[in-house]
């Protein structure tokens, strides 16, 4: 009989102080915005992958760079590098696509483009200016955690903006270094249209995650967008003029 | 001769430009035809469009830009500079960018025409394309920019020596000849000589420009003033005489007319109408008082106002963009060429949409004279094989009376396949 007291109290603890130690799907956000790469700054030279329905691959050769403007904006200027037709094209989105320009060398203009819809595409891509403003913190979703195994949580996310084009998100959070593995984005009338894919992170000697290659596929287009970065530089030193429109005209940047 | 001149030209080509092939270059060979229905004429062509920036150091880079373009007809040049410059960028001083040297400057938010993009010269071409709207002739100037901060600039443009809107002689007595019906003069039995003078510009006294442009909420603006001369010449005094034989002797003697150009630009977009983009440019242009004298053949003279009024020229549009649709609506008072008195409203309208694999993107554009209801249509689409591959095909047709606007751009077909490198 004490044996089975013995064994049904130790059940319970086991049952309890796992409930206490086991991580909350809001702890494993705080977690994954701890562990995002922190810059005020960045350089990143790179290249996108668009691959059409028939598999078909469209290269393109870019740099950006993007500021922490403070208050989740982020100001980015963003160059096409390749291929010719459009080498030299560039984009600044001020705070989030507040403004948006475009300079075309061709034309030696600088044209102010009403590409702020949050949801448009950016540039050709499957990502929108939303995908692209930054991470899922949970002053922007209500999170629930779904489960997990040894290697991954895995969290569901609902929008808390009504305006939002997605009604949940399926996240795969890896346990040990705490970023999105993958993310299913699903329409509001529950449709899988997104599926985001890390395949390649770099930990840095700080426990940050550095996203180095991932590819976004528009399961309702089919139509895939692959993200490479060749190389990062952070907290670089830009004038606090250099998202400007003056900057973009610039031959080289 | 022809072929072999032309062959010259891309040798040359090549050997001069060659070293720099290495640099930052990029361009693209196109090769277009036009068919004529009206005429049944077929018109055809080739042309390389060759730019390459020398980086010298991390400040200044030379630019060069070449058009080499080799027509059937019409073809001023085979072998024409779009740009020759020296940049700098934040040089001399930290606030300042320049480029001096031959140069193409485009002022104006607006997409189809501006009446303030008024500083370099035209190639002439009985083309409507939009490729052959965007050809300028450079002009040897310094444009300086100093910005006073992230947002707002002054610009200032410096040009020592008069270049003119190239207009081939036998279209300027083409123009001219109507002009001179009411005296009598037979056409057909016309001998018309013409002498121009050019305007006195030198480094003294130069055509300048200002203009100063910045953000205001979510409108950029910008004002300017140009002092400078029209770019297309003026008959100043024509004298007829009939000469024995029964045949016309005119001659004319032309110019340049001082204007002083007042503009205003601007482009916005509108709080919560996601898509829309307002842009304009307005220009208010006070000409020199201008008139022609014709001196008749059986003595006495006539005298043809042709510029004694300020007046207003405008472009002022609206596009809007939803799921890979793109529409332009704009209202223009006068066209690249109507001045003075000649200036008259149009109407014009463009609808693209581009295909989800990015491939197809036809499109529809109409011009009507709002004066006489001459209409252009223009209806096509670009398709895009394949990276760097650019196929556009356009058949057009206008409608309206003998002598209207638009009515004498007729019918006619056209395809370009461009090759960027």
């Amino acid at each position: 009989m004490k044996r089975g007291i013995a064994l049904v109290f130790l059940v319970l603890f086991l049952f309890v102080a796992g409930r206490v130690f086991a991580l909350t799907a809001s702890e494993i956000l705080d977690e994954m915005e701890a562990r995002r790469t922190q810059f005020t700054t960045q350089k990143t030279v790179g290249r996108i992958v668009l691959v059409d329905a028939s598999g078909k691959e469209e290269t393109r050769e870019m740099v950006m760079y993007s500021k922490d403007e403070g208050e989740d904006k982020v100001s980015i200027i963003f160059r096409f590098l390749s291929p010719a037709d459009v080498k030299g094209v560039t984009l600044l989105s001020l705070r989030n696509g507040e403004k948006i320009y475009l300079y075309m060398p061709a034309y030696k203009k600088v044209r102010l483009i009403a590409g702020s819809s949050k949801s448009e595409k950016f540039m050709g891509t499957d990502f929108s200016y939303d995908d692209l403003s930054g991470g899922y913190g949970k002053e922007d979703y209500e999170s629930t955690l779904k489960g997990e195994d040894d290697t991954n949580y895995y969290l569901e996310l609902i929008p808390k903006k009504a305006d939002s084009k997605y009604g949940k998100l399926d996240m795969t959070v890896d346990k040990e270094k705490f970023y999105f593995k993958k993310i299913d984005f699903f329409d509001t009338a529950g449709n899988l249209w997104k599926t985001l894919e890390v395949h390649e992170v770099r930990e840095r000697e700080d426990g940050s995650i550095q996203i180095l290659k991932l590819s976004l596929k528009d399961v309702k287009e089919n139509h895939a967008t692959i993200m490479e970065v060749s190389s990062i530089e952070e907290d670089i030193p830009l004038p606090d003029d250099f998202f400007s429109v003056r900057t973009i005209q610039r031959p080289t940047l | 001769m022809k072929r072999f001149l032309t062959g010259v030209v891309v040798l040359l080509f090549g050997y001069v430009l060659g070293p720099v092939w290495a640099l930052e270059t990029q361009g693209n060979v196109a090769a277009f035809s036009s068919y004529s229905f009206q005429e049944r004429d077929l018109d055809y062509g080739i042309k390389v469009n060759f730019s390459s920036t020398i980086p010298l150091d991390s400040r200044y880079f030379g630019n060069v830009e070449l058009l080499l373009k080799y027509q059937d007809e019409n073809n001023i040049r085979p072998l024409r500079v779009r740009e020759v410059s020296f940049q700098g960028v934040q040089a001399p001083w930290d606030e300042t960018d320049f480029r001096v040297g031959l140069l193409e400057i485009t002022w104006g938010a607006s997409d189809v025409m501006s009446p303030v993009d008024v500083l370099n010269p035209r190639p002439f071409s009985r083309d409507l394309s939009a490729d052959i709207l965007g050809e300028k002739i450079p002009v040897p100037a310094l444009d300086l920019e100093w910005y006073l901060n992230a947002t707002w600039s002054l610009e200032f443009f410096y040009q020592p020596r008069f270049v003119a809107n190239f207009v081939p002689e036998f279209v300027e007595k083409q123009f001219l000849l109507p002009s001179l019906l009411p005296f009598g003069v037979d056409p057909q039995r016309t001998n018309m000589v013409i002498t121009r003078d050019e305007p006195p510009v030198s480094f003294s006294s130069p055509i300048w420009a200002l203009r100063a442009r910045g953000s205001m909420g979510a409108f950029d603006i910008a004002l300017s003033y140009i002092q400078g001369y029209f770019l297309s010449s003026y008959p100043r005094e024509t004298t007829i005489t009939l000469l024995p034989e029964g045949l016309w002797d005119v001659r004319v003697h032309s110019g340049y007319p001082k204007r002083s150009i007042l503009g205003l630009e601007f482009q916005g977009t509108l709080a919560g109408i996601e898509g829309l983009t307002l842009r304009g440019d307005v220009a208010f242009v006070v000409p020199e008082k201008w008139i022609h004298t014709v001196a008749l053949s059986q003595g006495g003279e006539v005298q043809i106002p042709v510029f004694d009024a300020p007046y207003w020229k405008a472009s002022l549009g609206v596009d809007y963009s939803w799921n890979n649709t793109y529409v332009n609506l704009a209202y223009f008072l006068g066209n690249l060429w109507e001045e003075g008195e000649r200036v008259s409203p149009y109407g014009y309208f463009h609808v693209d949409w581009q295909s989800e694999d990015g491939k197809w993107k036809p499109f529809l554009n109409c011009v009507t004279s709002l004066e006489d209801g001459s209409t252009v249509w223009m209806l096509g689409t670009e398709y895009k094989p394949g990276d760097n591959w650019n196929v556009t095909l356009t058949y057009s047709v206008s409608s309206g009376a003998q002598g209207s606007k638009l009515g004498s751009v007729g019918e006619g077909i056209a395809l370009e396949v461009k090759y960027s490198f």
